[in-house]
């Protein structure tokens, strides 16, 4: 039996994630540069409240909890947290936005494909430090599994990693066998390699 | 200007039933691990313009159980029989103990899964325990709470969680326990968990009756409740009724309300074994009919 504790800084973890979403939302609207162009930055404060309701509703926490917490009426944090990105990106596309339409729905957006994409960067991140070990290591299998599993989202469930693993045979395993034995979700890439190697040891 | 239909839909969430029903969930029982307990929940098909009764095999689904009952009545060997017998069935279980430290309820949970015929190993990965018992900030601080129980569920695949008991969030805060209860509720329901979680009654409050069910209108915001009940033989009637000799102790348990499914709503007799196992035996009026007047 394992023991769960609580994340003794998971504010501070929150506020250095809220801090990187904003970089991030900063570059997607052009970078530095495009953001001096603005006379004032009114929305800066919007933006972090939905950076911040983005990661609290990926927390558990409901949209009456985010509102109480954030200070904000329930509509605002429905508003950020059912933005639509593809929607949002069409209307920034490059251009500066008025600051009076910088609203809670352009805010979520923004929140929600920066956080998307820092997810991604970090994953890719790990992914290629991964490979790198095993390839210096020689492990050719992990560097194969690594590639076929290049773009996918952790923690990782048992269908997505069927899909795109399927065909794959490490020392005359097919990887189908060793999946079926995995405890899921996964939480990361590095997780998923030691699972398979414990696994692939035990059969010698 | 008349407002788009998506915009109406962001701003007041107005849902029809045709737009969730691919989102409703499947009703099927999650064995409770307790003898006797899980054909007492069923469903209900029409075949032939006839009614018949599906037994479903367990709590329903999703579900947040509600148990409640005074002092030793074996709320928490129910909860206990229900992590391990889920966590042998290879599902996940979380377990959440306000009351006792953490040493405590794993050689409980061993204990009784060593009754139930259960291996250690088996059990062993699949249960994880958030010990709030040692924890004040944990205790105290439902966010944290909750805090640590997403993070459990997303890393570990958690299925079900147990609380034991739900009370210990808001000792010395009655007044708080429907916003706690809900808060938690809410919380199940999000993550998509079957959960059970025992709450204390008071001895004054009346035996049995919905009133009994958990106290603060807990029974109004879960799923269903289940009232556990012990009752001291102490006259010539109870002797006559029950045919126990003086001084015994007969268990009644009940389930009180089920929101999801049907559910069987007579009173029943259970006991709890040598080895800590709580059973279901018998409708009480079946057993009385049995055994009145006849010292067991």
């Amino acid at each position: 039996m394992m023991e769960i504790k609580p994340p003794s800084d998971v504010k501070k973890k929150r506020d250095e994630m809220v801090l990187k979403m904003l970089l991030e939302a900063i570059t997607m609207l052009g970078g530095p540069r495009k953001i001096a162009e603005y006379r004032t930055l009114t929305w800066i404060p919007s933006l972090i409240k939905a950076n911040y309701a983005i990661l609290l509703s990926d927390a558990g926490k409901t949209a009456d909890e985010i509102a109480e917490e954030l200070g904000l009426t329930k509509a605002t944090v429905y508003k950020m947290l059912r933005s639509d990105e593809k929607d949002v990106m069409r209307k920034l596309s490059g251009e500066l936005i008025e600051e009076e339409k910088f609203d809670e729905h352009i805010a979520g957006g923004l929140a929600k494909l920066a956080y998307k994409r820092i997810k991604e960067r970090e994953t890719e991140e790990e992914m290629a430090r991964v490979t790198e070990t095993a390839e210096i290591l020689g492990a050719e299998w992990a560097v194969k599994l690594m590639t076929k599993i290049r773009g996918v989202d952790f923690p990782i469930d048992k269908d997505v990693l069927m899909d795109r693993l399927r065909g794959l045979i490490i020392f005359n395993i097919p990887i189908e066998e060793i999946l079926e034995e995995l405890d899921y979700p996964i939480a990361s890439p590095s997780k998923l390699l030691r699972e398979i190697s414990i696994r692939l040891k035990k059969r010698g | 200007m008349a407002m788009r239909e998506s915009e109406r839909r962001r701003e007041y969430e107005v849902v029809s039933l045709h737009e969730i029903k691919g989102r409703a969930p499947k009703i099927f029982g999650i064995p409770s691990g307790v003898e006797g307990l899980d054909s007492l929940f069923f469903t209900v098909e029409i075949r032939n313009g006839e009614v018949k009764k599906i037994p479903l095999g367990g709590y329903p689904y999703l579900s947040v159980m509600n148990l409640t009952g005074i002092a030793d009545t074996g709320k928490s060997l129910m909860a206990e029989q229900f992590a391990v017998k889920q966590a042998s069935l290879g599902y996940r279980v979380c377990f959440v103990t306000v009351e006792t430290p953490k040493e405590f309820i794993v050689q409980s949970l061993r204990y009784r899964a060593s009754a139930m015929g259960i291996s250690i190993e088996n059990i062993d990965k699949n249960i994880f325990i958030i010990d709030c018992a040692t924890n004040q900030g944990l205790r105290e601080n439902l966010n944290d709470l909750l805090d640590t129980l997403a993070y459990a569920i997303r890393e570990y695949g958690i299925k079900s969680v147990v609380i034991d008991s739900v009370t210990g969030l808001y000792e010395a805060k009655e007044v708080m326990a429907r916003v706690i209860v809900r808060k938690v509720y809410n919380f199940m329901k999000k993550w998509r968990q079957t959960c059970l979680m025992v709450s204390q009654k008071r001895s004054s409050s009346e035996e049995l009756t919905a009133e009994a069910a958990g106290g603060y209108g807990v029974a109004h915001i879960v799923d269903g409740t289940i009232v556990l009940y012990k009752k001291l033989i102490q006259s010539k009637f109870d002797v006559s009724t029950y045919g126990l000799p003086l001084g015994s102790i007969i268990r009644l348990m009940r389930i009180d309300g089920c929101r999801m499914t049907g559910h069987d709503t007579r009173t029943f007799i259970f006991e709890i074994t040598d080895t800590g196992l709580v059973r279901i035996m018998a409708p009480l009026n079946e057993y009385i009919k049995r055994v009145g007047g006849k010292l067991r």
